[in-house]
């Protein structure tokens, strides 16, 4: 029934702490004209506009989005704005695949940007997503919220500090190879071990920065996509699956889902694994971009997409398994530990399994890739998305 | 693209409104809608597909509002995604997962509680840092800025402003569903002082808290309720520029846009024949004329005329909000979500006293607050 | 053009958002509050269909999309379920260390968040050991109760 779509232009500004040279709309802008010119495509083209903005408050301007699309010169096409937490930039996607899966639209262009930098703490803005009558006055935020579910893996599965550290040093190792990362400076388990306590038991090291950019992908439907002079990228499934904000209720004896896991992204890929045709996800993905800001949430993460079992993927990991030359190479790009421009910050995810499936990812290129796998996450580990590319229609 | 009988409206509500809904948090109003429109549909939470929600933080005094919100929408461990440029734009979305085949109930949600924030100064942090917000505009300033573009007799425009008010609050006293259920006669709104000249104190609708809910479905899922389902052939949204452009703001590009996109797509040829009845944004009177003729239901200048001559009256040859609109029931950013109910209610013959007679079809409207940036329309049938 | 300024450093120009809002707590919360603040009791919400009992108490169960009817007095005991010590200061937040657990009070089906005072955090190994997951912990209420979740906090028993 759904018009086939695909993904056929990627652009990304390269991410960093700051860029003060340019406003939120250019930034913005920067990343459109990317998108286009390696999609080979005008403006014209792009028949409507998503647009992936995290909470207001980060970049200091109440709907930026508006003031984008007059940027961008695109007025009065069609334009909507998707604000989910840090999923934001996977829900765009979402939504911008829907756009041309309802057979509504041939082109649309995903756009999501931040300047985190301008805001003095993140966290004081993240806090005040937290409920203002139960929880905002004890201090939780983006960070507590993670080691709450490091603490429980370290309970429930022996997690070690190590074992976390391990994954920011393969994430740093990829990034090297990145120039659009923000942090590519080599770390090493004693770096990441000996750095200061943030959050118990996640160190600076465990945590992701902050940093300004933007990213854009252009999406088309298959009447249009065929004749694209980059390799079509076809959306072939996608789940969303989001859960109670009270953080809470994943501890005590009532709960569904546990905080330490990240059941609901196990559910969201059952259903985009479903669409795709996968039942198999270690045989039949190459390669996957997670959004994992800290070192335990990718320890979910692998585990929830069926690449390891519960609890495992600490050990998978300093065995090598998601290295870039490991059997299920994860985050090639650095991910979200090496670069967190918050709004498209999951966008970028969708951006560089793209690349991995066009085979232009250049320097962070795995050789082969037929079928990627991105992720997103939001909220209080509430909001988890899913979507799995790949080369075959 | 032809989407007849594709996408249904299986059901809606609104939650109670209140100028202070006190006795409730955000998450509890947002409950009672979502619950009450599920039962008017008579489908439970465990067969929706997808919740999709429409929210801005900065009303909402929470960052990532839909974090508490999602799950008493009906979210919990189910698909849902925010959007957040108007309530409208929530069944936008809805719209559009359905038509793409991959979800056959989608229940979209939107809320606004501006008693607990103050709404001049979140408006003003739309403006950009640099240019704008320094100099203090405002929506509202916008809006009056906006006005004065207009070319023709102003004093003719003011008088029809006047009747606007006049008649939707009319409109609002019989509608037991609208918060301001008294009228507002025509001295008190020619007594009241300009808060941007020519916009006056009376013609700026208090506002009210609330939530409201509708249920979209596919055909497939349609044929599965036991009543009449509603209808939407036609989809359209489209954003213009920021704040004061280009083009003449009364001239309403982005609202011609969206409505063009709509009405080809369900083969409107022309709306001022076609359409029993309109429920559309009307923030201020202003912008309710010029969208009578942005939406074409009078010609380019024959706004005034429009409503002078009675005919958007709710006996009128082309009633206009029946329901009483934002002016009788100011749900700002849950204002578009409360017009595409109102015109599901009159389609469905359930509007009760201000039930216009025998509709076929009708549009919806949905607008960002007074500088009326970005628009929805929705074409909606009942055959 | 020539007799432009050519931009030196960045140009940054300083804003503020200062936003008041007045949340209301609902009726729900409210009886929450007041017997928080007036009795020294934690009270939760007992969900007709699953049984579930939900503090923060919560007008409608989440799971089931029916109201809460029966309300379940709850702690002063209860066991960590989760916690962290922030060592790093944040902008708006409070002066490190201190440590942050989600609880579940007894008789309660989901673990309530508060501060834990009286642990010594100078040295994370040792306040990690103390505050690990599975330990028991009792609800302190303070002397001058306002009616806020900070009217309490636990202390390791």
């Amino acid at each position: 029934m759904s018009i086939k779509t695909a993904i056929i232009g990627v652009g990304q500004t390269g991410y960093r702490f700051k860029r003060t040279d340019v406003t939120m709309q250019e930034l913005a802008q920067e990343a459109a004209a990317k998108a286009l010119e390696h999609a080979k495509m005008e403006m014209d083209e792009i028949e409507a506009f998503v647009l992936g903005i995290a909470p207001d408050a980060l970049s200091g301007i109440d709907n930026v989005d508006r003031w984008i699309g007059q940027a961008l010169g695109v007025t009065p096409r069609p334009q909507l704005r998707v604000n989910t937490g840090g999923t934001t930039g996977a829900a765009a996607a979402q939504a911008g695949y829907i756009h041309v899966a309802s057979g509504m639209f041939r082109t649309v262009m995903v756009l999501a940007a931040d300047k985190v930098s301008e805001t003095p703490d993140a966290q004081w803005v993240l806090n005040t997503a937290m409920d203002p009558i139960y929880e905002r006055s004890l201090a939780l935020n983006a960070i507590n919220m993670c080691s709450f579910q490091a603490v429980r893996q370290m309970h429930q599965y022996g997690v070690t500090e190590r074992q976390l550290a391990a994954v920011a040093v393969r994430s740093r190792q990829n990034a090297m190879a990145n120039p659009y990362a923000h942090l590519r400076e080599p770390i090493s388990i004693d770096d990441v071990l000996s750095s200061r306590y943030i959050c118990w038991p996640l160190k600076l090291l465990d945590c992701c920065p902050r940093s300004s950019g933007a990213c854009a992908v252009i999406m088309a439907a298959e009447q249009v996509a065929v004749s694209s002079p980059n390799r079509p990228v076809w959306i072939q499934g996608m789940g969303a699956t989001s859960n109670t904000v009270y953080m809470g209720d994943k501890m005590g004896p009532g709960r569904d889902t546990d905080h330490a896991d990240w059941d609901e992204l196990a559910m969201a890929a059952a259903t985009a694994y479903r669409r795709a045709g996968i039942t198999d996800p270690l045989e039949q993905i190459d390669v996957a971009e997670i959004y994992a800001p800290f070192t335990c949430t990718e320890l979910a993460a692998v585990e929830a997409l069926g690449f390891c079992p519960k609890g495992l993927g600490g050990q998978m990991n300093e065995q090598g398994m998601f290295d870039m030359r490991g059997p299920m190479p994860v985050n090639p790009s650095g991910g979200v530990l090496s670069a967190n421009p918050i709004s498209a910050t999951a966008l970028a995810r969708v951006a560089e399994a793209a690349l991995q499936v066009m085979g232009d990812a250049g320097e962070h290129q795995v050789p082969g890739v037929r079928r990627a796998v991105a992720t997103g996450i939001g909220g209080t580990l509430q909001f988890h998305t899913c979507m799995v590319l790949g080369e075959d229609l | 693209m032809n989407i007849q009988s594709r996408i249904a409206i299986l059901g809606g509500a609104q939650s109670m409104l209140g100028a202070h809904r006190d006795d409730v948090r955000l998450e509890e109003l947002v409950f009672e809608a979502a619950e009450a429109a599920l039962d008017d549909a008579g489908v439970k939470r465990s067969e929706l597909d997808t919740v999709v929600l429409a929210g801005s933080d900065q009303m909402d005094g929470r960052s990532i509002s839909s974090m508490v919100t999602a799950c008493p929408a009906g979210a919990y461990l189910k698909d849902e995604i925010r959007t957040t440029i108007e309530g409208s734009f929530a069944a936008v979305l809805a719209c559009m997962r359905i038509l793409s085949g991959e979800f056959e109930t989608a229940l979209a949600v939107t809320w606004t509680k501006t008693s607990e924030s103050p709404y001049d100064l979140v408006s003003s942090l739309s403006y950009d840092p640099f240019y704008q917000r320094p100099i203090g505009l405002s929506d509202v300033i916008d809006a009056a800025a906006a006005v004065s573009t207009y070319t023709g007799s102003k004093s003719t425009l003011a008088d029809a402003a006047c009747s606007v008010v006049v008649k939707n609050r009319s409109n609002g006293e019989v509608n037991p569903r609208a918060f301001l259920r008294y009228p507002m006669a025509r001295e008190t709104i020619d007594d009241s002082p300009y808060v941007a000249y020519p916009i006056r104190r009376a013609e700026i609708p208090q506002a009210c808290d609330g939530a409201v809910a509708v249920l979209f479905g596919s055909a497939q899922r349609a044929k599965a309720i036991d009543h009449q389902p509603v209808w939407v052939d036609g989809v359209g949204w489209a954003t213009g520029e920021y704040g004061i452009g280009v083009d003449p703001p009364v001239h309403m590009r982005a609202l011609r846009a969206a409505a063009a996109r709509a009405y080809a797509m369900a083969g409107v040829v022309d709306p001022s024949r076609e359409f029993n009845f309109a429920e559309i944004f009307d923030g201020t009177p202003y912008h309710e004329i010029f969208a009578y003729e942005a939406l074409g239901l009078t010609p380019d200048g024959l706004g005034p005329a429009f409503i002078l001559d009675g005919a958007s009256e709710r006996h009128g040859a082309l009633p206009v909000n029946p329901s009483g609109g934002l002016q009788a029931t100011n749900l700002r950013f849950a204002s578009g979500m409360s017009r595409i109910l109102e015109a599901y209610l009159q389609l469905s013959g359930r509007a009760g006293p201000v039930q216009v007679a025998s509709p076929r079809q009708g549009i919806a409207h949905g607008a960002t607050t007074y500088p009326a940036q970005s628009h929805a329309i929705f074409v909606m049938r009942n055959y | 053009m020539s007799d432009m300024a050519t931009a030196s450093s960045p140009l940054i120009h300083p804003g503020e958002w200062h936003i008041h809002y007045d949340y209301a707590v609902g009726e729900i919360a409210e009886r929450f509050f007041t017997e928080l603040r007036d009795n020294a009791t934690i009270y939760a919400l007992r969900c007709p269909s699953c049984k579930l009992v939900f503090v923060p108490p919560r007008a409608y169960c989440e799971r089931c999309f029916v109201r809460t009817t029966d309300w379940v007095k709850i702690g002063p005991e209860g066991v960590i379920e989760a916690f962290t010590i922030v060592y790093e200061p944040f902008d708006g937040l409070p002066v490190p260390p201190y440590a942050v657990a989600y609880v579940t009070l007894d008789g309660a089906s989901t673990a309530l968040a508060n501060f834990v005072t009286d642990v010594d955090l100078s040295d994370p190994e040792q306040a990690s050991a103390a505050l690990a997951i599975g330990n028991r912990v009792i609800v302190d209420f303070v002397d001058e109760r306002k009616g806020l979740i900070t009217d309490f906090h636990y202390r390791l028993l």
